[in-house]
């Protein structure tokens, strides 16, 4: 009876703090490369288990945010708080092992490895000593976890096959299951679904969604297919030349007229 | 195909047995050969391959599985001689303790030099070791304590505390069991996680380091690790030798780039590799020199460039990966007929 109470309390907190429970927050992020500004003074914020559409026309700094959210740049202003802590300037192996996992626009497994290590890699390094991994080897859980994932990105039967060796569409599976293998807070999807045939497209989606819902987890995801990111984004924002031009529901983005300019010109 | 089954259970440890039973064979062979050969070159040939396995493997960890060419190898060799040749000559303490001094040393000059050159990338790494070698090889050359380009003699007085023997064979054993222990070593990490993350960040570092791995604490790591092991062989070299001079190991980086080119020869990021590279290398080019030598000074390096070369253009990835291919072949024998 205590335990179900209890239960029930610790629910309405969650969902309290859903409410303003911001997982990831950007605050007047800027960044320049030479003359060139790629981000200027960029606030934006994410919810817990929320799914966050990115989009922009080409060149309006997406990728860039990523690359300084995730420390591969460090920024030339502003902050980035992750899960309450200031990450701005960290390593991307730091920023990792604090819950953040992201994929890249052009998928980067590693070739020479198999599909199976190329999971056991992608593990939490949380709590690693680094002498430690000199005499320890993958432990019977990584391995159940690293095929259920597999499982359930359905490359299973390709886990001893080496990544060079799989297609382009298996390399975005694998790439999302390895970004999900990191027991991951929050997941950046840099174009998931680019140079993806169709049926591919709607089992990707359907596996952010699947995700999404069993285990929680937020999802920022750029996207130039508007079929795709309208129809799974909780929340939306749009980039054009480094600044936001607009937030809301894909609905409000979609009939925005300023959204429409940036993307199609007058 | 998946699953596990007894016929596939039976042909994995059958496999496993065929592997057993050549290690077997191999350390059954080497361990008699004193007893059957009699003759101090050849004996000697196969201490400096036992020294060069464990050299090879050593530096297999940073340049092979890490891929970071390192050409500063030879500082560790030289740490390791002096070790053992100070401690008895001006501390008169038994060179036995070099095996934990020499490590420990070694470990720290690596650590301190890798730490800030492993922000380097590609090129730029290589090229700093390979100054870094060159600068300490200047420094030991005026370095009073260590007699400087003169060098150190050990006074050969056999006895079990001096690490000095009067037959060849006892040092044969000893770099034996320490070549195995380097080996038994290497093929654990070679399973471990770390073998498996620094093989990752060899291919694609940003991909390692957008995983959660810290790329330069590894890398810093690894090198740290090699060259306390590297300097375990120049304890052996210095042992054997009982000379040590700047030159013999820090001249023009000979040593660094020979070591280099024993993982490279037998095959990078592979645990068989450097083992493969110091049986066919340092053969080559003690025989060469034993009887090519004698026509001029040059004739054995022409020899050994040639076989490098010739390794080079038809096997690429090294001698390891010959056995490799045969290895494949067999088991593609098993698993056609289980299909």
């Amino acid at each position: 009876m205590a335990d179900q109470n209890n239960n029930l309390s610790n629910t309405i907190i969650k969902v309290q703090n859903q409410e303003d429970n911001k997982i990831l927050q950007i605050r007047q992020l800027t960044k320049r490369f030479g003359g060139l500004t790629a981000l200027n003074k960029v606030n934006m914020h994410i919810r817990e288990s929320e799914i966050l559409g990115l989009i922009g026309p080409n060149g309006s700094g997406k990728t860039t945010l990523f690359n300084c959210v995730t420390g591969f740049y460090k920024p030339d202003g502003g902050q980035i708080i992750f899960r309450g802590e200031d990450t701005t300037g960290k390593r991307p192996s730091d920023v990792a092992k604090l819950g953040m996992s992201r994929s890249f626009q052009i998928t980067r497994p590693f070739d020479e490895l198999t599909v199976f290590e190329n999971m056991f890699i992608s593990q939490s390094h949380k709590n690693e000593s680094i002498v430690g991994t000199t005499y320890t080897r993958f432990n019977d859980t990584t391995r159940e976890k690293a095929d259920e994932l597999l499982k359930f990105v359905e490359i299973y039967k390709l886990r001893d096959h080496k990544a060079a060796e799989i297609s382009f569409g298996q390399r975005k599976l694998l790439e999302l299951a390895c970004t999900l293998m990191q027991d991951p807070e929050m997941v950046m999807l840099d174009e998931p679904t680019a140079g993806v045939n169709p049926t591919l497209i709607n089992k990707i989606i359907d596996d952010i969604i699947r995700a999404n819902e069993k285990f929680g987890t937020t999802f920022l995801i750029i996207e130039h297919n508007m079929n795709v990111i309208m129809g799974i984004s909780h929340r939306m924002y749009v980039l054009a030349s480094g600044e936001v031009l607009r937030e809301g529901t894909p609905e409000e983005v979609r009939n925005d007229p300023q959204v429409l300019e940036a993307y199609f010109g007058d | 195909m998946d699953k596990i089954t007894l016929s596939s259970m039976l042909e994995k440890s059958r496999e496993k047995r065929i592997s057993v039973l050549l290690i077997t064979i191999a350390l059954l062979v080497l361990a008699v050969i004193p007893f059957i050969i009699n003759n101090d070159f050849t004996l000697s040939i196969f201490i400096w391959i036992f020294v060069y396995i464990i050299l090879g493997s050593a530096w297999n960890l940073v340049g092979g599985y890490t891929g970071q060419i390192a050409l500063a190898h030879g500082v560790f060799v030289a740490i390791g001689a002096y070790s053992a040749a100070v401690l008895p000559k001006y501390y008169g303490i038994t060179p036995w303790l070099a095996f934990i001094i020499a490590p420990l040393i070694a470990a720290c000059v690596g650590f301190a030099i890798s730490y800030p050159t492993l922000k380097l990338k590609g090129h730029y790494f290589a090229m700093t070791t390979l100054a870094f070698g060159f600068v300490t090889w200047k420094v030991f050359l005026h370095w009073d304590y260590i007699n400087g380009a003169a060098g150190l003699n050990i006074p050969f007085k056999p006895s079990f505390s001096a690490m000095i023997f009067s037959t060849p064979d006892i040092m044969y054993y000893l770099s034996f069991i320490l070549a195995a222990g380097t080996i038994v070593l290497f093929y654990i990490i070679d399973r471990s996680k770390l073998g498996m993350y620094l093989k990752s960040i060899n291919q694609d570092e940003e991909s390692a380091e957008n995983r959660g791995i810290n790329v330069h604490k590894y890398k810093v790591y690894a090198m740290t690790l090699s060259a306390a092991i590297t300097s375990i062989g120049g304890v052996i070299f210095a042992q054997y030798v009982l000379f040590v001079d700047p030159n013999l190991f820090m001249e023009g980086s000979l040593m660094s780039i020979r070591i280099a080119l024993i993982a490279i020869v037998g095959g990078l990021g592979t645990v068989l590799g450097p083992i493969l590279g110091a049986f066919v290398m340092i053969p080559l080019e003690e025989y060469t020199r034993a009887f090519l030598g004698g026509l001029g000074r040059g004739y054995s390096l022409f020899i050994y460039g040639i076989v490098i070369i010739v390794i080079a253009m038809y096997w690429p990835k090294g001698l390891a990966d010959i056995i490799y291919r045969i290895e494949k072949k067999i088991k593609g024998v098993y698993h056609g007929r289980s299909k």
